[in-house]
């Protein structure tokens, strides 16, 4: 008897940026046959856009002293930090199935983006904040807390955002302080856009776990996209995608450095 | 003949992007839809792929160079192919003999679509990225082409695909079989109408065959077992799915503890169930983890039927209508209501002989109401 459409969800345990950033674009390039939505949380670092420039957009010194590692991710966007009170949500849709079936615009920019913070925004609502949808960021207060990036392939497209949860943003701030690289035309087309940042938990919502957050997040995707969100983990298929990108890619230094 | 790559046009908000990488030199060989080159635009990375087969000829621009979209950024030759498949090919600027130059941007799929339905895509204008076109456009022409055929067809929309494959999927997965046993709910009927009064109607049929499986689930858990590849997962609670139909499509909202509760917080709680799923306002908790299924056609006229499974479920119970039947009762005839039941279970999980007993256990429940403690 059908139902809802089911949607795979992936809820990474482990905190590996390495790891995990080899995952996201394992399962973003097998194109799934059926959408995935996947929640993760990295360790504390720094995650560039595909075409960034390291040296401009971190400060360099403070990472050192920090030991906060400097990785690149492979969509386009600027620089964000990651620790554990950041959630990553990522959203893979095949383009022969599903919302982009329905809608072929949303395969279009910036409407992609709306894709993943539409549904955010819902649950941010449910946990009683008032958030504000741009076209490419969540800002509460004026104040960005969340920020968004795709990636589209033949056959799939990934929108993915983070979520200041109860993140370090005293350190968030030091380390994205890069000096920039006036001239270059790569920083040029590339530099992130500074913007004053907020987190769930400066914004009054206390006593945060990951569960809680990760729980009105599922909802709100769940009900934006009328879906039913069946927990599993990567294909095979995905697996051994995202062991190759960790061995060619991801664990190569070149990569994150030059891009 | 060459064909031209161009910079995809993904951006309604901004006009340029960057090439980030080529991943072809000048002389490469490709095939039609190899990866050739990333390009950013804005805060979006993407793709480019060969339109077609041949060698490369020139690379325009550089890594890093800020590039229009839509401009040109290859060149690709497929001079030394068979002019019989230059012919049929499509998906870039196509540049002929003479001066004639036209544009056929269209994905894989919808040519391939194209080809089986004989649309022409030259003179097409795409509704995808970039004015590409996709298989909603061809399926589109073709229709037009063909008003007769236009004018007995549906469109199947995404849902009903998507019920569609689910539904070939399961039954390909499990192993289902449909057995039946007439219910004479005579007694039932009548007590059931008793819980009523002036203002409410008595509990409906469904909440009493909702309550009816729960108490034989207790005996039969193995039925409301759940199948996954690594294990059978037992039931923990008796959340019971009713099947409710919506315009295009089905959803079965759950009601939880269906063995703790009496017949009449059964038929209300059906009742708001129903009443939320049609105005879409079910939350996600309500749709989730039911370990059995009931679906009712009997209200649509239907005496018997064989439901689907809903798996990871081991079984679903369908009912029929209650209707009208002559009947020998104790050597005299009489006229009983009597409803059709269907239990289809997934013989991978249980045999014919138990899922007959919890079927039998069912019956024995709705035709002695209060003997049984149904009601």
């Amino acid at each position: 008897m059908p139902t809802r459409p089911v949607w795979r969800m992936i809820t990474d345990a482990k905190n590996e940026p390495l790891c995990n950033l080899a995952r996201e674009e394992a399962i973003a390039r097998c194109s799934p046959a059926q959408p995935v939505l996947r929640l993760w949380r990295n360790s504390s670092c720094v995650v560039l856009g595909r075409f960034q420039v390291s040296a401009a957009e971190v400060d360099e010194l403070t990472c050192e002293s920090e030991r906060m590692p400097v990785y690149r991710r492979f969509t386009g966007g600027g620089a964000v930090y990651h620790d554990l009170g950041n959630l990553n949500v990522s959203l893979v849709l095949p383009r022969k199935l599903g919302p982009l079936v329905d809608d072929p615009n949303l395969a279009r920019l910036p409407q992609a983006y709306s894709l993943v913070l539409e549904p955010l925004a819902h649950a941010l609502r449910m946990m009683g904040l008032r958030p504000i949808v741009g076209t490419r960021e969540i800002t509460i207060g004026g104040h960005k807390v969340s920020g968004v990036a795709a990636w589209f392939g033949v056959g799939s497209v990934l929108v993915h955002a983070t979520l200041l949860v109860n993140s370090d943003l005293e350190l968030l701030s030091r380390v994205l302080n890069g000096p920039g690289a006036p001239g270059n035309s790569r920083w040029e087309r590339t530099k992130s856009r500074r913007a004053s940042v907020t987190s769930l938990a400066h914004e009054g919502i206390r006593d945060l776990c990951a569960e809680v957050v990760r729980e009105a997040v599922t909802s709100a995707f769940a009900g934006h996209f009328g879906c039913v969100l069946e927990r599993a983990d990567l294909a095979t298929k995905e697996q051994e995608l995202a062991s190759e990108l960790f061995a060619t890619r991801y664990s190569q230094r070149r990569w994150h450095v030059e891009g | 003949m060459k064909h031209y790559v161009q910079m995809p046009q993904l951006s309604e908000t901004v006009n340029e992007g960057v090439l980030v990488a080529w991943f072809v030199d000048k002389g490469s060989k490709v095939q039609l839809g190899d990866l050739m080159a990333e390009v950013q635009v804005e805060k979006t990375s993407s793709e480019v792929y060969a339109p077609a087969q041949g060698t490369v000829v020139e690379l325009r621009v550089l890594p890093g160079d800020v590039i229009a979209q839509g401009a040109v950024v290859a060149e690709i030759d497929e001079a030394e192919l068979p002019a019989a498949a230059v012919a049929t090919r499509t998906g870039t600027v196509q540049e002929s003999g003479d001066d004639s130059r036209r544009i056929v941007f269209a994905s894989p799929a919808a040519k391939r679509l194209a080809r089986e339905l004989n649309v022409n895509l030259e003179m097409m204008r795409g509704s995808g990225p970039g004015g590409r076109i996709i298989e909603a456009d061809v399926q589109a022409a073709a229709s037009k082409a063909c008003p007769s055929d236009n004018a007995h067809s549906g469109r199947v929309t995404p849902m009903r695909r998507l019920i569609g494959d689910r539904l070939r999927k399961w039954l390909n997965e499990t192993v289902q079989v449909t057995i039946t046993s007439d219910a004479d709910v005579s007694e039932l009927l009548i007590s059931l109408a008793q819980l009523g009064n002036a203002q409410e109607k008595g509990p409906s049929l469904t909440a009493a065959v909702v309550r009816a499986s729960a108490l034989a689930l207790r005996k039969h858990p193995r039925i409301a077992a759940r199948w996954r590849e690594e294990a059978l997962i037992m039931p923990e609670s008796f959340d019971i799915g009713v099947a409710v139909s919506l315009d295009d499509g089905l959803i079965v909202p759950v009601v939880r503890a269906a063995d703790t509760k009496d017949v009449a917080s059964l038929g209300r709680e059906v009742v708001s169930l129903v009443e939320r799923a049609r105005a879409n306002k079910l939350k996600q908790s309500e749709v989730e983890g039911g370990v059995f299924s009931i679906s009712n056609l009997g209200a649509f006229g239907v005496d018997a039927f064989t439901p689907v499974l809903n798996p990871p479920q081991t079984a679903i119970l369908g009912m029929g209508r209650a209707r009208q039947t002559p009947a020998v009762i104790n050597g005299s005839m009489g006229i009983r209501a009597v409803m059709v039941l269907s239990l289809t279970f997934d013989h991978r999980v249980i045999d014919g002989v138990p899922a007959a007993a919890f079927l039998q256990d069912v019956v024995l429940s709705l035709q002695q109401p209060l003997a049984g403690g149904l009601i």
